[in-house]
């Protein structure tokens, strides 16, 4: 990544820029700069969307939203804080109203990223595990966007229930409790397959 | 299985437990196949939805961070604003001298509900015009300085006044000496910051006497110290920065603010709007939601406003009245979305507030 912006001469060697020098010239309007930090999450961001509102296109819309949001709440930011926590949190937030949303409800029940079986790679492997992955997405997409949001910002986020609190308007207490029930949900649903070797391992290396 | 540690696996899962309730439950899980099945279980079901993939078309995200860029470029926004400046100046003139004053005084008896001309006041003055000595809205000294008092003290009364630090001042009041929304020009950032990012407001300032104008204003990050010293600067001195700010051809965002040199009568709208939009009471679901839109269009006019904190928070509030009235999904929705945004401030100074309500939503 070449330096483009000059004026702090403080990015040491090739190493990219660091987050906060570059959020700090975003914040003073420098596109080039968030453009970097748009580069650097955009998978993650999209990801958190698409999971939770399970439409491409819609988690395109969402993305981006989440971004430009992030972009103008920027001088509200603390950059010495990371980005990543933050941007996700604006991004499920805005993929909860989406949902959430009499629009998204007129919207034909999305097809999930697991059922547009991606070509190639199988993450879990088998015939069985393939079949209980679309299992599991069609869990997933049976869940009340609002547990979805949760379960997606704590088993792939990895954020604290004080996060998703903040990050989606609730309590912890309702974080737990939308959590439990994602997982109860989603446990019932998989437990036919709960033996499949795949899956376990899956679940026990990742 | 509950009857064991079931209800806090989660938690232990979650890395949410203390040290100690985490010893206990290792102890337990020592001795209780149960609930180490169980724990299992939850593992397993968060493993498998990290393997689900989330994959996007092929080379989506190579355009993806040039496709933000572009909404965030002012570009598309200048359309709107190139209209013949005699067109604008004419047409601020006359929102000055004829409209303003209806307007106004349909706010003060608190009683019209806000129209649209009132939030989204001035079509772009004159590009000369600023550099005539008496700026717009020193047409109505007198009803401007009394406004401007009431509105100070209605922001004291509503607790503001630790948010936005201006308290009445002989200089005619500094309102909320808040820098503007960033121009998002790109080709000079710099040139962005001490252009309408680090703008202070000006006051209406009727009474700020055509004084010599002081220094040119400190730039950039320097400027964020002493906002409001700097924002005494007379009016004068504003209007010779906005020319040279104007040489700049400085794009407008679609939130940023009118252009400098219409700043008092921003101000004069700031203050109508605002008072007209706290008036207002919402008795149906409609009123509710138009409500909350006058707040954002508001906010969107106003971003940085001596209002703007409470405005925020007003418009979390008509959308929780919308939803109280009409239990539509779709309100709630946009309460959550208000609610959270705000409480996501760095600077929510009224998150209390906020949280009430949403634990009033969610009873």
């Amino acid at each position: 990544v070449e330096r483009r912006s000059t004026n702090t001469p403080s990015a040491q060697g090739e190493d990219v820029h660091a987050e906060g020098d570059l959020l700090a010239k975003a914040r003073g309007g420098n596109l080039f700069a968030f453009e970097e930090i748009v580069k650097r999450y955009q998978r993650r961001v999209y990801g958190v969307a698409l999971r939770i509102v399970r439409r491409h296109d819609v988690a395109d819309d969402v993305a981006q939203e989440a971004f430009i949001r992030a972009f103008r709440a920027l001088d509200r930011f603390d950059t010495a804080r990371p980005f990543g926590p933050w941007i996700c949190r604006i991004a499920a937030n805005l993929a909860v109203n989406h949902v959430r949303s009499p629009r998204a409800r007129e919207e034909e029940l999305p097809s999930g990223p697991g059922e547009t079986s991606s070509p190639g790679e199988d993450p879990l492997g088998s015939v069985l595990a393939r079949e209980a992955r679309a299992v599991l997405d069609r869990g997933l997409a049976s869940l009340p966007a609002d547990q979805r949001a949760v379960l997606v910002l704590r088993a792939v986020e990895g954020l604290s229930y004080k996060e998703i609190a903040e990050s989606l308007g609730i309590a912890q207490g309702t974080v737990m409790s939308r959590l439990f029930r994602a997982r109860e949900r989603l446990a019932a649903v998989l437990s036919p397959y709960w033996d499949t070797e795949a899956l376990r391992a899956r679940g026990e290396g990742a | 299985v509950s009857t064991h540690v079931g209800d806090r696996l989660a938690a232990y899962l979650d890395g949410e437990l203390s040290p100690r309730e985490r010893a206990e439950i290792d102890t337990h899980l020592g001795g209780c196949a149960a609930c180490g099945r169980r724990l299992e279980e939850l593992s397993s079901v968060d493993a498998a939805v990290r393997a689900l993939p989330a994959e996007a078309p092929a080379g989506y995200f190579d355009t993806f961070p040039g496709r933000v860029r572009a909404r965030l470029e002012p570009r598309p926004r200048r359309a709107v604003w190139r209209i013949p400046v005699w067109y604008a100046a004419a047409a601020a003139a006359l929102i000055v001298a004829v409209i303003a004053p209806v307007v106004w005084k349909r706010s003060e008896r608190l009683s019209a509900p806000a129209s649209q001309d009132a939030i989204m006041p001035a079509p772009r003055p004159a590009t000369g015009r600023a550099a005539s000595p008496a700026p717009p809205s020193t047409a109505a000294p007198s009803a401007d300085e009394g406004a401007l008092r009431a509105y100070q003290h209605r922001r004291g009364e509503q607790g503001l006044a630790k948010r936005a630090p201006a308290p009445p001042s002989p200089e005619g009041g500094v309102l909320g000496a808040r820098p503007e929304a960033p121009s998002l020009e790109e080709s000079a950032p710099d040139e962005a910051v001490s252009g309408f990012a680090e703008r202070p407001r000006a006051a209406v300032a009727p009474a700020a006497p055509p004084a010599p104008s002081p220094a040119a204003p400190p730039r950039a990050a320097d400027e964020r110290v002493g906002r409001a010293s700097v924002a005494e600067r007379s009016s004068t001195a504003e209007t010779e920065e906005s020319r040279e700010r104007r040489r700049d051809k400085k794009a407008l965002e679609a939130a940023a603010p009118p252009p400098a040199e219409a700043e008092a009568f921003t101000l004069a709208g700031e203050e109508m709007s605002y008072r007209e939009l706290l008036a207002r009471t919402a008795r149906t679901r409609e009123e509710a939601r138009a409500l909350r839109e006058a707040w954002r269009a508001y906010l969107r006019r106003y971003p940085r406003g001596a209002g703007a904190d409470e405005a925020r928070v007003r418009m979390v509030e008509a959308g929780y009245t919308a939803y109280q009235l009409g239990r539509d999904p779709e309100d709630l929705a946009r309460f959550n979305e208000d609610s959270t945004e705000y409480l996501q401030q760095r600077d929510a100074t009224q998150s209390e507030r906020v949280r009430q309500l949403q634990r009033a939503v969610e009873r």
